[in-house]
């Protein structure tokens, strides 16, 4: 079942993003945008890409295909956005 | 002598259809080759390097280890008595003229004749002077100029193996013939290898436990390896369950981090078979207990069975593993007195009554394998009995003869006995089980990965608003992620309100120059970092007062010790 359509807006797949990397950093030091280089600017490391992938697919209520995700749809929170909307 | 080449030339007559590769990939789908098409593949490398004039002692260097090619493409090199050498390929985040400069040195440094690649790799606007083959170019040439395959002695040069510091001249161990077939002959026996067995690997293979375990042993051995992208294992992990339970997968390995991760991240253990598996290895960084444990009991429900747990330790200055526990014998949990080890660093073993909160349990990486013998010595060089940690020496009849062009680290390299300082950190049991509990403190073990603190420190000093050469890298413990984080501390010149700001630079600049993902980063006022009596920044010092919460809190996942609880 995929979730509500407003569960998985931009914004809402932005939010989630910050509050995974607030957790695991400690505080922000500015909010996120849709194009902040989570990978080149060290906010997400390899290590945490599988458990933020894992809380977006319950976020968007679905279940990515294996193998659809690579470290390059981590870029930034929107290319993430992109991804989970098509597997809707 | 075991010959790696002429053992895949005979897998090739005996068994040509078996699967030498098989790739597991979702993205870019399959593909496989038996140990005929490897072979024929290897022949018509060796005919393209030789028109090239490769020859004996000649360096190639190749790069993309996730590709049906890459077999042919190594094999072809060692026909014509070239030696190999895998070099990392560019990551999506480290800067690129950082990457080409590296490459560009590193290749020269090598002196290498060619570089041969992954079709998937673009090297086309790479600014490097070493002519570049794909590996289906190299697979599609004429086989017709291909020599007979060079018959090696014992002591010649097989293979170099690079350590992966981003900075400074590299060390590249060179490892001879006769080293990678005795380590191969001991390893087979001691794995029990057979010709059931099928490896299932994301591990890179500029790595040694890549290179050696899931690449040169299967093709010794004659059995298929599954591999897997590293990329796409990251993105996602379960990856690796999917290709076990599909291609019956028996024996992989995999860092201790990747057994917190697996544990972690899977939403429905049942979905898979993996009563097949007889062994998974960890390796690379120390096995946690509470990491490995969580593994067994989540893929409990698969058909995963305890005594598959297994773990080893090496170096590539010995080829790669040169302990190992099992195989079929579970793994040895060893529960010992927390405050015997803080306070004189001694294994006593704690009774059955010992209540939880007295003991610590460290996880043996096995006994020494065959031939291989380890010292543990203290401060004063003298041998120290079983239960006492001091710094670990061995001698195996695989060691390394020096580093490549390297005469600078070449001169003592072995005590008096023959011995190397592995510069780690470790003891033995009565029962010669193997811990190993620590290492030189500039060495930091992410993910398997290591990372060295000068790297960091020499990226850091060059960003603008940090005051150049006052920083100080070091590891801490990250336990909710079964691994290390690297923690950078700088003193700045720069007003306080602008520390946010630099600590953000300072993380991307460390991304960028020496791809490593600081787990912190912590600004202080010049003068506040502690120095050691030489006038250098002290690693140690500096870690302990950070730890104690001296420059603002850590964050959330780092391990902060208990008070007393010593490094």
């Amino acid at each position: 079942m995929t979730a509500a359509p407003e569960a998985r807006s931009l914004e809402a797949t932005l939010a989630l993003i910050e509050a995974f990397v607030a957790r695991e950093r400690g505080a922000l030091r500015e909010p996120l945008t849709p194009d902040t280089e989570l990978l080149r600017l060290g906010l997400l490391d390899s290590m945490q890409l599988a458990r933020l992938g894992r809380e977006l697919a319950g976020a968007f209520g679905v279940t990515p295909p294996r193998g659809a995700l690579t470290v390059e749809d981590f870029e930034t929170p929107r290319r993430l956005w992109q991804c989970f909307q098509r597997f809707g | 002598m075991l010959n790696l080449l002429s053992t895949v030339l005979r897998h090739a007559e005996r068994v040509p259809e078996r699967d030498c590769v098989r790739l597991f990939s979702r993205r870019r789908g399959g593909g496989a080759r038996a140990f005929g098409q490897v072979a024929e593949d290897a022949r018509r490398a060796a005919a393209f390097y030789r028109a090239r004039g490769v020859g004996p002692g000649d360096i190639v260097a190749l790069m993309g280890g996730h590709d049906v090619g890459v077999y042919g493409a190594w094999l072809g090199a060692l026909w014509v008595g070239a030696t190999p050498v895998f070099l990392a390929e560019p990551s999506v985040r480290i800067d690129k003229q950082t990457y080409w400069s590296r490459l560009s040195y590193l290749l020269t440094y090598l002196d290498a004749k060619l570089l041969a690649l992954s079709a998937a790799i673009d090297a086309s606007s790479w600014p490097i002077k070493v002519g570049v083959v794909t590996y289906p170019e190299l697979a599609a040439a004429g086989p017709g100029g291909a020599p007979s395959p060079h018959e090696p002695g014992e002591g010649d040069r097989m293979l170099l193996q690079h350590s992966s510091g981003t900075t400074g001249v590299p060390k590249g161990v060179q490892l001879t013939h006769g080293m990678v077939a005795r380590y191969a002959e001991v390893t087979i026996e001691r794995m029990g290898v057979d010709e059931r067995d099928v490896v299932v690997s994301w591990l890179p293979l500029y790595h040694d436990l890549g290179l050696f375990n899931c690449f040169i042993i299967p093709m010794f051995a004659g059995i298929p390896t599954v591999s897997l992208s590293t990329f796409e294992w990251v993105a996602d992990p379960e990856l690796q369950l999917e290709a076990i339970h599909e291609h019956r997968g028996t024996i992989s390995y995999m860092p201790n981090f990747a057994f917190a991760l697996l544990a972690a991240s899977v939403a429905d253990p049942g979905r898979y078979d993996l009563s097949m598996l007889r062994g998974v290895w960890s390796g690379g960084e120390p096995p946690s207990a509470a990491d490995m444990l969580a593994f067994s009991r989540r893929f409990e429900v698969a058909g995963f069975r305890r005594e598959a747990l297994q773990a080893g330790y090496g170096m590539a200055e010995s080829v790669a593993g040169i302990t190992s526990s099992g195989p079929g014998v579970p793994l040895k949990f060893h529960r010992i007195l927390k405050s015997a080890w803080r306070e004189r660093h001694e294994a006593v073993p704690a009774g059955e009554g010992e209540p939880a909160e007295n003991v610590l349990v460290h996880v043996s990486n096995g006994t020494m394998s065959r031939g291989c013998e380890m010292r543990v010595l203290g401060p004063g060089g003298e041998r120290l009995p079983p239960g006492r940690a001091g710094r670990v020496f061995v001698r195996t009849p695989f060691l390394f003869g020096g580093y490549f062009r390297r005469d600078d680290l070449n001169q003592n390299l072995f005590d008096a006995d023959g011995f190397y300082d592995t510069g780690d950190i470790g003891y033995l049991d009565d029962e010669g089980h193997v811990y190993v509990s620590g290492r030189s403190k500039d060495l930091i073990i992410v993910g398997g990965r290591n990372v060295y603190s000068q790297d960091v420190e020499k990226v850091a000093n060059e960003v603008p608003g940090v005051h150049a050469g006052r920083t100080v890298c070091f590891g801490v413990s990250v336990p909710s992620r079964g691994t290390e984080g690297a923690v950078l501390l700088a003193e700045s010149d720069l007003p306080e309100a602008d520390w946010p700001a630099l600590a953000a630079r300072l993380r991307e600049a460390v991304v960028r120059f020496a791809d490593v993902d600081l787990a912190d980063v912590k600004l202080a006022p010049r003068g506040v970092l502690r120095k050691s009596t030489a006038g250098k920044l002290a690693r140690p010092d500096n870690r302990a007062l950070y730890l104690q919460g001296r420059f603002g809190p850590p964050p959330p996942v780092v391990a902060v010790p208990e008070p007393g609880a010593g490094a």
